[in-house]
Order: structure tokens, then C-alpha cells, then sequence
């Protein structure tokens, strides 16, 4: 089995502060012109329980801090036009701790990925943020939250 | 435990919708256009431990359900994957008795006939008590012209 040979070169913050709205079922990007020309090559998700528990705003816990939020799939669409990434279960992009992978292995309701710390690599592309979004079936009822994502790019 | 030998080029989430218990044995499905030309690399199963509803609001399919199925694949005609325990597919059970370390299932490049692929429940088993609920799938994969790494 080959591992990933995909290492990281550069990271940018991304975040999703839907307002304070609870009932949204689709969060849109906000525009990143940093990124604009930039392919990125790996997302990860920080969530309350992995990673930063807050966004950079400080705005609230991030989603998929339980089980009632943990139904939420992320659409990321590149300047072809095309959603390469179409409803990956946000879950996928958890970050990972060492606990994880040892100990609790499989007993945690959490993705984790010992060869690349649960970095989810692409093939570089640039993505047109504003017309990305995360999609949740059921809204979170819950108000202030944030989806704070560190993007790996070239 | 993602080892990916590819990075990640497409993905697309897919469902199969279960809405009546007495559902016949072979649940095939749907017809997903954006993947009739497309070369599958990957394949995962997501169950009802992963999130409670899908896209569509329906709860995924629980151990009850997925113990019993199992997995085809149609490609040209043939079943190149026939009858594989869907289990294979899982990132991770919920009891952590049951799990694949890969977090998918990687498959060797191939144009998957969707229409044609299929969960197949065991014979004389019944599917679920509570619907509907759905096999959720992420189907990894990347177009023709995309160069293979």
C-alpha cells in the first residue's frame, strides 16, 4: 500500500460564520481573493471535539461537534465549472489526534488518518469559492456557529 | 485511516433509498450521470455511525441492514465486483469490532455501470424495520482526460 506522498507547502484559513442564523440549510463560501489564483491541494476541518475548537472569529464552536451536527456535506466547485468535490460528508475532512489512531482506533464517531493527520489531498485545483458550500439536511438549531477549515494550496 | 495512493481528483456522494420494508432483494442504482464516463478509483459505504441523515434528510442504513447486503458492480456487461460484504467499504463499524484501516475501498481504475450495480440482500432477509433509510455511498473518481498520478 503506497502512502500518500502528497506533503503540504502552504496553508490559509477559511472559515464559514453563517450569520447567526440556526435554520440555514446551505452555507455559501465567503469570497477568499487570496486563494483566487491558487490551487489548493489539501482541506481539513476543525471541529470542537479535533482541532481548534473555535473559528479565528472566535464566533462559535465549529459544526460537527455531536451527533445531532454531524450530518453536513461539503460541494466545492473549481473554475472549470465543476463540483469535483460534490457532498463529501464533512466528517471526512475531521482532523485526527493520536489518540485516535492508537488507543480508541475505530471507537470514536470520527474519520482519522495516521499517514496524513486526516488531511484530505486533491489534485490541485483552483476552487471558486463563492460557489462552494456545505449543505446540512436538518438545520443545526443552533446560532453562532463557525466552519473554520485550514486549505493547503501551492 | 485514509492510506490513498491517488490524491483526490472528484468525489461524488451517491444514495440508494430504501422506502418500503418488504423492498425487494436487489436495490440497484439510481442512474448518476455525472459518473456514466468516469473512471471510479474508490468506493466508500457510509452507515448510520458516520451521520444521522444524508442529503436527502433519510437516516442511513443501520448494522441492522448493511450485516445482511452485499455489493455488485456492473462494468461492460460483467460483474467485476460480485456479491462483495459491504463491509469491505465501511471507514469503521460503530462497536469498532469491524472496520477497513483503508476508510475506503480502493478499486483499480474502471467505468462502473451504475445503472447496472446493485445491493444485493441475502436471501430471505428482510430489509429494515424503520423507512425510509438509504445506503449512502462516496464514489472517488476521476474523468478520462484527467492525468492518472
Amino acid at each position: 500500500m503506497i502512502q500518500n506522498n502528497y506533503g503540504i507547502k502552504k496553508s490559509y484559513s477559511v472559515e464559514i460564520v453563517p450569520s447567526a442564523s440556526d435554520v440555514a440549510l446551505t452555507w455559501m463560501f465567503p469570497d477568499v481573493p487570496f486563494l483566487r489564483t491558487r490551487p489548493i491541494t489539501g482541506i481539513v476541518l476543525s471541529t470542537m471535539n479535533k482541532g481548534a475548537n473555535t473559528g479565528l472569529t472566535n464566533f462559535g464552536y465549529s459544526i460537527a461537534q455531536s451527533a445531532a451536527n454531524s450530518s453536513s456535506f461539503l460541494t466545492l466547485a473549481d473554475d472549470q465549472g465543476k463540483q469535483f468535490i460534490q457532498n463529501m460528508p464533512l466528517k471526512e475532512l475531521v482532523v485526527t489526534t493520536a489518540t485516535d489512531n492508537a488507543t480508541a482506533l475505530i471507537s470514536t464517531n470520527y474519520f482519522y488518518g495516521s499517514n496524513t493527520n486526516s488531511i484530505m489531498f486533491f489534485d490541485p485545483r483552483i476552487v471558486v469559492w463563492t460557489k462552494c458550500y456545505i449543505y446540512l439536511p436538518v438545520a443545526t438549531g443552533t446560532a453562532n456557529l463557525c466552519c473554520q477549515f485550514t486549505v493547503f494550496y501551492q | 485511516m485514509l492510506y490513498r495512493e491517488y490524491a483526490v481528483k472528484n468525489y461524488q456522494f451517491v444514495t440508494i433509498q430504501i422506502n418500503q420494508s418488504n423492498a425487494v432483494n436487489r436495490q440497484y442504482f439510481p442512474d448518476l450521470p455525472n459518473l456514466r464516463e468516469v473512471y471510479t478509483t474508490g468506493i466508500v459505504f457510509y452507515n448510520a455511525a458516520v451521520f444521522t441523515k444524508d442529503i436527502n434528510n433519510v437516516s442511513p442504513c443501520t448494522s441492522n441492514n448493511y450485516n445482511k447486503c452485499y455489493l455488485t458492480l456492473n462494468v461492460d456487461g460483467n460483474e467485476v465486483v460480485q456479491n462483495l460484504d459491504l463491509k469491505f467499504l465501511m471507514p469503521f463499524s460503530g462497536n469498532g469490532t469491524e472496520y477497513n484501516p483503508s476508510g475506503y475501498l480502493p478499486i483499480a481504475p474502471m467505468k462502473i455501470d451504475f445503472q447496472k450495480s446493485y445491493v444485493n440482500v441475502a436471501s430471505g432477509q428482510n430489509l429494515g424495520s424503520t423507512v425510509p433509510f438509504s445506503f449512502c455511498f462516496g464514489i472517488y473518481y476521476y474523468y478520462p482526460n484527467q492525468i492518472k498520478k
